[in-house]
């Protein structure tokens, strides 16, 4: 089979697994690579391109809506709404590895777009596409644990080297945690409670989140820039997860991989691992290549961010709130 | 010398897995003299090992001369009573965790025996664990500075079906009309350990508790709690009755300081499994936290030491008492749906989470 055509918007961490391996795993080409919108990524994204053979466009629009690419992968470190609002409405398939958007608002733009361009989002955090996420959302959609009872989440990452310019702890890995927990269970949270702290030398480095969801589910999520350097962990921090159910239970660390390096800050994993990334474009490739059929992301992701804004009121309140 | 003579009330699970057994570690410094229990078979097995003498009712026990003290380890709901009747007769009181199930009856514990010059000590056993000696002694030593995060999981088990395990039907735990939960019953454990490596007195609780045992009778047994300590420190506990036989019941004990971090997990502390028909086993590698004989030898012994004058009380009942009033607020958040925040109380209650 011939491999499909992806352009690449930002030259991140997503990117570059895409580019130096996973393509072929997925079956796609990488064709075109071009900075995220706010193209702090410029000479990142050349130096790709040039690696690969692949063409560098100077902006993002021109790897957007380019016809020669029905499938585009949005991974930019930093917000490519924008990139991904084109996309759909030039009607390609936009992967996103991450969450598309962080309001309802700009959520129902790209719900729109796509809806008048015909595109398809796949988008999808990183957890709920490793092979270890998508086993435990599999166990527990399909009532394989019998009723889930609960969720432990962790996740936690190194202290920052500028604590104080660090974004918030629910920004760097709320999103992708909520992600999961939503695709895990069903129904809207009933009752959400947070503290949000300043432990680490940032604002708001850490937050412990208690939620009754739908189903009588509750979630308690600790996340925390807390690990000192010594304690080495993947990019995506030392994530833990259980899934408690009246009859079975699943642990899984989607991050701990067989084969890791070892250095002064972070433990790399090697990329004989799949990256979540090389999923989500297969899947787009399936998609666009009408073997799957297209998902619909826009009520899954309406759910994330209702949970993400109880999350943020309870925060504020000090107390616990019902969601909207 | 002489051993310290002791009378067991109460001889069901706890006593027979735990105290007992310490007992008979440290038998050249303690002697079982009488156990009761309304279950006589029970009483009798207790006593027996000691040519002790067995009584159906403890107040039997209480009438004996030849007792210097009393373990009580019956259900924490008569803990008050006993500790009382133990205190008007002059014996010192080594109480089984949780202290009581409201700080009113805590409150009477601790003036009963102070009324009456005895020693009271609740068996919070976790603090005579060596992981959690030794890390509280990395953290009095300065190693993490100052405790900024501290969490725990808590992971049991649940009874095979009909099985007569924590919270069924069948156990005295799952009788609401006798227990108040796992806030009380496994969390009070959770409420020591944050508020003590927290160094601080906890300034508000929020709470969630559920019921998820099959054939539970109301009482819930599921709980995750997060604590605001004064003074800013976040703790966090969840833990879970209802897992499934063969998976790896577990602690994980974390706490993150200024300047580094200690863990203490269990499932990265696995050497050996020993997968049996019905559960897995995990004998070597590590120091397994329930039912932990050295922590209750530990225990005893430092009783005996503080009996004998030879050293204070390790654990002031007042830190029991603070443990207790953390776990309530716990439940009292889950029950009404709000935060709980806890006011500053008189000091001559709060021993001070440093003790």
């Amino acid at each position: 089979m011939t491999p499909i055509a992806v352009g690449v918007v930002g030259a991140g961490r997503h990117a570059a697994a895409l580019a130096e391996y996973g393509a072929p795993l997925a079956g796609a080409s990488v064709s075109a690579v071009a900075p995220a919108p706010a193209g702090l990524d410029r000479a990142a994204a050349a130096a790709l391109a040039r690696r690969l053979g692949a063409a560098f466009r100077r902006t993002w629009d021109a790897v957007a809506t380019d016809p020669a690419l029905p499938i585009v992968l949005v991974a930019g470190e930093d917000a490519g709404r924008r990139a991904v609002e084109a996309a759909l409405r030039a009607g390609k398939t936009v992967v996103c590895p991450r969450a598309a958007a962080t309001t309802r608002e700009e959520l129902e733009r790209l719900a729109a777009a796509a809806a008048r361009g015909g595109g398809t989002l796949v988008a999808s955090g990183e957890l709920r596409a490793t092979p270890a996420g998508a086993r435990a959302i599999e166990a527990a959609a399909q009532d394989g644990l019998g009723a889930l009872h609960s969720i432990y989440a962790a996740v936690r990452l190194p202290v920052p080297d500028r604590p104080d310019r660090a974004a918030p702890i629910l920004e760097r890995a709320g999103w992708d945690l909520l992600d999961f927990v939503c695709a895990a269970t069903s129904g809207p949270p009933v009752r959400v409670s947070a503290t949000v702290a300043g432990l680490f030398g940032g604002t708001a480095d850490t937050a412990v989140v208690i939620a009754r969801l739908g189903g009588d589910t509750i979630l308690t999520a600790e996340l925390s820039c807390c690990l000192p350097p010594s304690i080495a962990t993947a990019p995506q921090g030392e994530v833990e997860i259980e899934l408690i159910g009246a009859r079975d239970a699943v642990r899984i660390e989607p991050f701990r991989a067989a084969v890791r390096l070892y250095g002064q800050r972070e433990t790399a994993r090697l990329p004989w691992l799949d990256d979540a990334v090389v999923t989500l474009v297969h899947e787009a490739v399936r998609i666009a290549a009408g073997e799957a059929a297209p998902p619909d992301p826009f009520d899954h992701w309406r759910r994330v961010i209702a949970v993400m804004d109880a999350i943020n009121r309870a925060a504020a309140s000090g107390g616990p709130v019902t969601a909207a | 010398m002489a051993r310290i003579r002791i009378g067991l009330i109460g001889c069901g699970g706890i006593a027979q897995s735990a105290h007992l057994p310490a007992m008979r570690h440290l038998r050249d410094r303690v002697a079982l003299v009488a156990a009761a229990d309304v279950d006589e078979a029970a009483a009798r097995a207790a006593a027996a090992p000691w040519g002790a003498d067995a009584y159906t009712n403890g107040h039997a026990l209480l009438a004996r001369p030849d007792i210097d003290m009393v373990l009580i380890a019956t259900p924490e709901a008569w803990h008050r009573e006993w500790t009382e009747a133990a205190a008007a007769t002059g014996r010192h009181v080594l109480c089984e965790k949780p202290m009581a199930t409201t700080a009113a009856d805590a409150d009477a514990m601790i003036d009963a025996c102070r009324r009456a010059g005895v020693h009271l000590m609740i068996a919070h056993s976790r603090r005579f664990t060596m992981r959690y000696m030794q890390m509280r002694r990395a953290v009095d030593r300065g190693e993490v500075g100052a405790v900024l995060l501290v969490r725990e999981n808590e992971r049991r088990s649940r009874a095979r079906r009909g099985g007569r395990g924590y919270y069924t039907a069948e156990h005295w735990s799952g009788d609401p009309a006798v227990s108040v939960g796992a806030a009380i019953l496994n969390g009070v454990h959770e409420a020591d350990l944050l508020r003590w490596f927290a160094g601080a007195e906890p300034a508000s609780v929020c709470c969630e508790h559920k019921i998820t045992i099959e054939g539970n009778r109301g009482v819930p047994d599921f709980l995750t709690f997060t604590v605001r300590f004064q003074g800013g420190a976040v703790g966090s506990s969840e833990l879970s009755n209802c897992l499934p036989p063969g998976y790896p019941a577990f602690h994980q004990f974390e706490l993150y300081g200024e300047r580094g971090a200690l863990r203490a997990r269990d499932h990265e502390l696995i050497t050996i499994t020993r997968f049996r028909e019905d559960a897995a086993e995990f004998p070597g590698g590590y120091e397994i936290l329930l039912h932990n004989l050295p922590a209750y030898v530990r225990e005893q012994a430092a009783f005996i030491d503080a009996i004998r004058g030879d050293a204070p009380v390790p654990m002031p009942p007042e830190e029991a008492r603070a443990a207790l009033r953390l776990a309530l607020a716990a439940v009292e958040s889950a029950r009404s749906g709000r935060t709980v925040r806890l006011a500053p109380e008189d000091g001559a209650r709060d021993a001070g989470a440093r003790a």
